[in-house]
């Protein structure tokens, strides 16, 4: 798969999930996974740095209820939720286009 | 590769080109990566087969913010630009706008306080020296039309009704041809004081300023008097140029180029100057 179209698919997907709900980054690493198993490169932290340098996101800390090291959380911004709807179109009109020509 | 191996492997292919920081972050993302899969029951071999190359990751990351660095210059360098476009745009409406002052601040200078409420009812604009010198030749046009038609009434009338037979009027006619002639001669030095008259009847116009709109005006506003009107177009267009061979109509015309209010001699004499006829436009 291309590397630039399949990053940027890791991005949408990403936002997506942190759409629902705060997430921290095993977490995402995990669901990504699950989903993308013959993709996933192990590059899923240079995505989320980069949507937090865009500020599409930001990190928080946050304790585990079953004690141990506090854990980073991602939480989308209104920015982040912006680029998201953007790049949900974009990528739903990428795939009517893809089926109109088969 | 264990834990320790990886981070490891991972710092070394980022010291020096990110920021320590960004590199304690980096690993500490990657160190939690082994902490929650330890959690799941995984060993840390399986983790780091999963993650893949330190060296590769790395790279991604590397990579990754190189294009950032472009990006963030690419969109430095095209602000920058669009500033500096911003900068000369309104560098240029500032030097239009004080050339247009400059060229406003000369016209005021040129045209004189003529088109100020002070000059009441005359209030207006200057009419171009270009315009006066149209209606000055158009003047000259009709009092030449005029002499010729006046010459043919009083000269070629008697001639017609002699029949050429000019013995019948004998010497009276040739006596009256010469007095004719005479007057016609005495005429042409006339014209002027007609128009002179025409001026002072119609309070500013001659039948070329008529034509192109535009009257004799005084500058105190008042309306122009008969003595005014003759010395205007009578002894000073007229007489005094006709003594100078028309040399002072001439200089009088480049004389009110420059001006204030386009002051011609006759204007200077009459206090008056020339204005747009503001009610025909």
């Amino acid at each position: 798969m291309d590397a630039q179209l399949k990053k940027g698919v890791l991005e949408m997907c990403i936002l997506l999930q942190l759409r629902k709900k705060d997430m921290y980054g095993y977490e995402i690493m995990k669901i990504i996974q699950d989903a993308f198993p013959e993709v996933y490169d192990g590059s899923i932290y240079t995505i989320l740095r980069r949507l937090k340098s865009e500020a599409y996101t930001e990190n928080y800390m946050k304790d585990v209820p079953s004690g141990g090291p506090q854990r980073k959380y991602y939480h989308i911004t209104p920015a982040g939720l912006e680029y998201t709807a953007r790049m949900v179109s974009e990528w739903e009109r990428l795939t009517e286009s893809v089926e109109r020509m088969r | 590769m264990r834990k320790e191996e990886f981070l490891k492997e991972l710092r070394y292919s980022l010291e020096g080109r990110l920021s320590d920081a960004d590199i304690r972050e980096i690993t500490s993302d990657y160190g939690d990566v082994f902490e929650n899969a330890a959690a799941e029951g995984k060993s840390e071999q399986e983790v780091a087969d999963e993650l893949g190359s330190p060296a590769k990751i790395a790279r991604t990351i590397l990579e990754e913010d190189e294009l950032k660095k472009r990006e963030t210059a690419a969109r430095e360098a095209e602000e920058r630009a669009r500033m500096a476009e911003n900068e000369a745009r309104a560098a240029r409406a500032a030097e239009a706008e004080a050339r247009a002052a400059a060229d406003q601040a000369r016209d005021a200078f040129r045209k004189g306080p003529a088109a100020d409420a002070r000059y009441g009812p005359f209030a207006g604009r200057m009419a171009p020296m270009g315009t006066r010198l149209a209606a000055y030749l158009t003047d000259g046009v009709v009092q030449i039309a005029l002499l010729i038609f006046v010459g043919l009434v009083i000269l070629g009338i008697p001639m017609l009704l002699s029949d050429g037979r000019y013995g019948y009027w004998g010497g009276r006619l040739t006596v009256y041809f010469q007095l004719m002639t005479l007057l016609l001669v005495a005429a042409v030095g006339c014209m002027n004081l007609l128009t002179a008259v025409f001026v002072w009847a119609t309070n500013g116009y001659t039948p070329g300023k008529w034509l192109f709109k535009i009257r004799v005006v005084r500058l105190s506003g008042q309306k122009i008097t008969f003595m005014e009107a003759v010395m205007r177009e009578f002894l000073i267009k007229g007489i005094a140029s006709g003594m100078t061979s028309g040399l002072l109509n001439l200089f009088s015309f480049i004389w009110g180029c420059s001006s204030d209010f386009n002051k011609t001699v006759q204007d200077l004499v009459a206090d008056t100057t020339v204005v747009f006829d503001e009610r025909r436009g």
